[in-house]
């Protein structure tokens, strides 16, 4: 080959490494928008601006406040300011932030419609809205008769409100859970509240009791938590499940009263947490089926309803997997990868996601549940011989330590997250 | 002339995806990690010190402590449950991505 021609060559090399070099999604041609700033949202930007794709997201709040430990705010041994969390990292990191309410999807448009009036286009858009408290679920439980029985089942002022009744109730008070059927938001996660409610009793109001009534016979961890109960609140906590009597029928907050299958009760403080579907986002754009949740495809986490919409977070239908602040993030990475895959048009690689979700039975003693996850005949299945919960006879130490890991997990996923 | 220009754009176009696909020149297609690898970060940081930091492991090290992992050979409270969901070669993929990534969080 003569110099020339090899010059020639290497020059039009270059540009051509130049093109492969520069996908759409790195060059900021493509729109990248995602609606919802929690644990999935947060972590699909954060990594999507890290990677130098021009990203932007839409989240109403100036500060996100966590779900996950703020069932020890409740039990009084953990203050709420340590659950928040701001977006400016996110920004720094390159992130576009739009404080709007993001109103409905155009999906046919490929448009995000804002409370302002606003459309933005986008190519691909992550919708991580989280839930919405059902309130047309439950009979009398309706978002007035939340201020009186807080659910607390997104953090913040009725984390804050559920903590100062439990505060203000004299010694001798009885306390009500309400828990709903599945799927909700965090599954051990009524379990965990009432270890640490009942923890709360024993420490400060001994002479008074907390009513578990649960709309299942089944749960998350159950015979871990069953057996700490047991041991740790025998006087101070009692678990009623659904053929017991436990599910909760009618709510009447003005007369300050619980109706279950089987008994009415007069509760000094009630806690309820009613069903849940997705976000209204979700609901009023066609995203949702008729289970009020968002069935996706397992590989990519994009809709089955929506084309260039991809669903991740509690929202999502994910199979086996629980809705849980792990698995939001964990889905996050693998659905960013998968639409950088797409905008880039190479095909989605096969994923495994991993869930691990801690539970407090007391201060000093964790539980934990952990799964390994893959898509198999269009769901995200559990990997058959993996997961499971922590051994049932653990020494203490070992309680401990899991308690110790997690709040380092804490930690760290919120440092992932938002920084 | 033109024809001769196009020919020559083709061939050195033939080249360069000739030497993405060797891996010679710089891959610039996405770079997915191995499937499961990024789920790991939400607990072990790769810098920092949260949960047992992953900081100044090798490949080596993380695959072999995943296999007694999954064999129960190493006491754990929570590893064994999830080293079980993964192959040899599925782990092995992922400790040389974990211990390639330290430092590039």
């Amino acid at each position: 080959m003569r110099l020339s021609s090899r010059r020639h060559l290497l020059k039009t090399m270059s540009a051509g490494a130049l093109l492969l070099a520069a996908p759409a999604v790195a060059q900021g041609r493509a729109k990248l928008i995602v609606i919802g700033g929690g644990f999935a949202g947060a972590s699909l930007a954060r990594g999507a601006a890290k990677g130098k794709i021009d990203v932007t997201l839409i989240e109403p709040n100036e500060v996100y406040i966590a779900c996950p430990l703020s069932n020890l705010v409740i039990g009084g041994l953990r203050p709420l300011i340590d659950q928040r969390f701001s977006y400016g990292r996110l920004v720094a990191d390159g992130v576009t932030l739009i404080q709007e309410m993001a109103e409905r999807i155009d999906v046919a448009a490929r448009q995000v419609l804002l409370a302002d009036g606003k459309a933005l286009p986008y190519d691909r858009l992550i919708l991580a809205p989280g839930v919405d408290m059902r309130f047309d679920a439950l009979p009398g439980y309706d978002e007035q008769a939340a201020t009186v029985y807080p659910h607390a089942w997104k953090a913040g002022a009725q984390t804050n409100l559920l903590r100062a009744q439990l505060a203000a109730m004299a010694d001798g008070g009885s306390v009500i859970m309400a828990i709903p059927a599945n799927p909700y938001r965090c599954p051990p996660g009524p379990y965990e509240r009432a270890s640490l409610i009942a923890h709360y009793l024993k420490t400060h109001k001994p002479r008074s009791k907390l009513i578990l009534l649960d709309a299942k016979d089944q749960f998350s961890k159950q015979s871990l938590f069953l057996s700490a109960w047991k041991t740790l609140y025998p006087d101070h906590l009692e678990w009623v499940g659904l053929s017991a009597g436990g599910k909760v029928t009618e709510v009447r907050a003005v007369d300050k009263t619980v109706i279950s299958e089987f008994a009415t009760y007069r509760p000094t403080v009630a806690n309820i947490i009613p069903p849940q579907r997705a976000a209204h986002i979700a609901l009023v754009s066609g995203i949702t089926d008729r289970t009020g949740w968002c069935p996706i495809d397992p590989v990519t986490f994009e809709s089955r309803l929506a084309p260039h919409v991809h669903v991740i977070g509690d929202a999502a239908i994910a199979g086996a997997m629980p809705k849980s602040a792990f698995a939001a993030n964990a889905q996050a990475k693998i659905c960013l990868d998968a639409v950088m895959r797409l905008m880039n048009g190479e095909a989605p690689l096969t994923p495994k996601l991993i869930n691990t979700c801690y539970s407090f039975l007391s201060p000093q003693a964790a539980i934990s549940v952990a799964g390994v996850y893959q898509p198999a005949n269009g769901v995200l299945a559990e990997v058959p011989g993996s997961g499971g919960v922590s051994a049932s006879h653990a020494p203490a130490s070992e309680r401990q330590a899991e308690a110790d890991f997690a709040h380092a997990w804490f930690r760290n996923i919120t440092q992932e997250a938002f920084g | 002339m033109r024809g001769k220009q196009a020919r020559q754009r083709a061939l050195g176009l033939a080249v360069v995806l000739h030497f993405v696909r060797t891996g010679f020149l710089p891959l610039h297609a996405v770079e997915s990690p191995p499937p499961g690898a990024l789920a790991c970060t939400s607990c072990h940081h790769l810098d920092g010190v949260a949960l047992p930091s992953l900081r100044g492991f090798s490949a080596d090290q993380i695959a072999t402590a995943m296999r007694q992992f999954r064999t129960n050979e190493r006491p754990a409270t929570l590893m064994n449950r999830i080293a079980k969901g993964f192959n040899e070669e599925e782990t092995n993929a992922i400790a040389i991505w974990l211990a390639a990534r330290r430092g590039k969080q």
